[in-house]
């Protein structure tokens, strides 16, 4: 192709010919990666978001601390100033270590108790984050009637949920995963690690697949609901009442019945608490616990009955799949008619 | 020359309403105007164009491309201009444009490259940086044209792109889709404003009730009227018009010239084609002097009314 070097009519404002391009397009293979980084781009834009990603790196310290007061803790049990520290350990982790006097042994448990606790907190803030960047990820592109931008060039619905679910999911990343890890890195270099290079390197992958699993599921689901509504006010209280309600429904289950009643899907209705155990059961914490040699009785009293992992799992991959379907039904739906959408 | 869009048989169904109806057609490249009353069909046949709507039945080609089979190439040889505004929230002019080319296939820093150039090229330069939202109407319809025109497709679908411009802004719109065609792009103008399609269109498609309705060049479709003609003349015209009035000739509208030598116009019916020499004569007869004598010419307009008539019957 070349230049064209025909003159230009002198209409008003129209000063520069049009010239052609010559380069060449690539398949649209990568379209999805334009997707994500234009969207990370916009996202990261909304007013706060650097402070809620800041948090991230507080999360890191804060494990660190933690990490750094499970190490004193092998110099200093048996002393007044140990006490201090079982008790604080105690309130924070739920792990009681009164009578204690070996600290070795229980660092596995006390580390992975660590992750567990700064993933419940992480978890809360996933939930603001999600908020935050989801809703209008599909819904702005709904409400400003976006979608032949995309669909009249080289884009397939699979690149475009992928494109927008991984926006979303990199921010879940940036406060769930990469503290997590950063956490264990920053963990082990400061204060010797859960024990062996072995372990750590276990809990390592263990965390990986938390925060994989979260991202697929809450990305997902918060994707699902940018679907269905253009409003994103809309999206934002269906987000916080499917993650809200079955906590609050959850408190009620398990505050009335017995609680061998709630380890079955009784027990898994709050989507959080079905994280939380998934979490527990790829963290091993219960093998960790048996490892330390206490009868499995205290375990129990430690630890709350055991719930089959089958059944979160199966709660949170049904939802996942409802909201894959849901999500890439509603953009085949609108790519074939982007034209008139 | 290979046509730019062919169509055979080609129907779109929604349930009991049938959008496209048997749309057998051949349009051969430059710019052609796609003129239809409101559910005519013209976004329906741009969405199967795209490859977005499946046809119910028929086969459709854009640049010798089967519409069913060769949805992503076509994608990239064709740029379109949708209809409503579609910004995307959070972009400035730069940013939405070079979004475009990167979805288009093209390299981020070609995209960039290409997106700075192409928003020269619509007018919008000064206001690249500014968030897109904050565009007037004019300025977004340029805008979704540089868009359209980011990664340089060989075929533009434009869906009503003078909508909501002010004249100037329609102006700079029409001076920039006659540049298109003469750096080789094919244009596809989707449009319901008769003026913006007769001053920058070769040919047209008139549709109606999901049928093509007509086809043809506009120059034919403008062809000029056999009997009735406007005469620019100066000197007195009582006795001009006297004289034409003994011939038969029918005098429909008289604008007269104001003070001495002033030109005057009269359209005027002859009582048959090929007598034209009966306005000479009378001019003679009556000592005035013609300034000009033109055929009228059917409008776009006159044709489009005849098509859509000639669809609704007597």
């Amino acid at each position: 192709m070349s230049n064209t070097t025909s003159p230009i009519e002198p209409t008003a404002g129209v000063f520069v010919r049009y010239q052609r391009w010559s380069g060449e397009l690539n398949r649209g293979r990568w379209t999805w990666l334009a997707i994500v980084t234009t969207g990370v781009r916009i996202a990261y834009r909304r007013s706060h978001m650097p402070l809620f990603l800041m948090m991230g790196v507080l999360f890191v310290v804060f494990s660190c601390v933690i990490f750094y007061i499970i190490a004193l803790l092998e110099t200093l049990i048996g002393t007044e100033e140990g006490r201090g520290l079982l008790e604080f350990v105690r309130v924070l982790l739920g792990v009681d270590l009164s009578g204690v006097q070996q600290i070795a042994e229980f660092k596995p448990v006390l580390w992975r108790s660590a992750f567990l606790f700064m993933t419940k907190a992480e978890l809360l803030w996933v939930l603001l984050v999600a908020a935050r960047v989801g809703p209008g990820l599909i819904a702005d592109d709904l409400k400003a009637r976006a979608l032949p931008i995309y669909f009249a060039k080289p884009v397939q619905p699979w690149s475009y949920v992928t494109g927008k679910w991984l926006v979303i999911a990199i921010f879940i990343a940036l406060v769930l995963l990469i503290p997590n890890l950063l956490s264990l890195v920053c963990g082990t270099l400061l204060t010797g690690g859960p024990g062996t290079t072995v372990d750590a390197l276990a809990m390592g992958w263990e965390l990986l697949a938390c925060g994989i699993g979260v991202m697929v599921f809450g990305g997902l689901m918060m994707l699902a609901l940018s679907s269905l509504c253009s409003d994103k006010r809309l999206v934002v209280v269906g987000w916080l009442a499917l993650c809200l309600l079955p906590m609050a429904a959850q408190s009620i289950i398990s505050e009335t019945l017995p609680a061998d009643r709630t380890t079955g899907f009784l027990g898994c209705i709050s989507l959080h608490r079905d994280v939380l155990i998934l979490c527990e059961w790829m963290l091993d914490l219960r093998q960790a616990w048996t490892l330390t040699g206490l009868p499995p009785k205290a375990i129990e009293d430690a630890l709350g009955p055991a719930i089959k992992p089958i059944y979160p799992a199966v709660v949170l991959a049904g939802v996942t799949l409802v909201s894959c379907l849901v999500c890439y039904w509603r953009v085949v739906r609108f790519s074939r008619s982007a034209a008139n959408v | 020359m290979s046509a730019m869009i062919q169509s055979t048989g080609l129907s779109k169904r929604y349930g009991s309403i049938t959008a496209l109806n048997d749309v057998t057609m051949s349009i051969e490249p430059g710019v052609v105007g796609l003129l239809g009353p409101n559910g005519a069909g013209k976004s329906t046949l741009l969405s199967v164009l795209l490859g977005q709507t499946p046809a119910t039945s028929g086969s459709a080609s854009i640049l010798g491309l089967d519409v069913r089979r060769r949805q992503p190439v076509i994608r990239r040889r064709v740029g379109f201009v949708p209809e409503n505004d579609c910004l995307i929230p959070g972009l400035t002019g730069t940013g939405y444009v070079c979004y475009a080319g990167r979805l288009a296939g093209m390299s981020g820093a070609d995209a960039m490259q290409r997106a700075h150039l192409v928003l020269d090229y619509v007018g919008l330069g000064e206001a690249r940086y500014r968030p897109a939202e904050q565009y007037s109407a004019g300025m977004r319809q340029q805008l979704k044209l540089a868009q359209a025109l980011v990664h340089d497709p060989d075929l533009l679908l434009l869906d009503e792109p003078t909508n909501g411009m002010d004249p100037q802004g329609r102006q700079i719109m029409l001076g920039l889709i006659k540049d298109l065609a003469r750096a080789g792009i094919s244009v596809l103008l989707s449009s319901h404003l008769l003026p913006d399609v007769e001053r920058v269109c070769e040919r047209v498609v008139i549709m109606g009730g999901g049928d093509v309705l007509a086809t043809g060049d506009i120059e034919k479709m403008q062809r000029p009227h056999p009997t009735l003609y406007t005469i620019d003349f100066s000197g007195a015209g009582d006795p001009f018009r006297r004289r034409l009035l003994e011939r038969q000739v029918i005098i429909h509208e008289t604008r007269a010239g104001g003070g001495d030598g002033a030109v005057s116009t009269l359209s005027i019916e002859l009582p048959e084609a090929g007598v034209q020499s009966v306005i000479l004569e009378a001019a003679r007869d009556t000592d005035t002097k013609l300034r000009g004598l033109h055929p009228k010419r059917s409008s776009l307009e006159e044709a489009f009314m005849k098509a859509i008539a000639r669809q609704q019957g007597p």
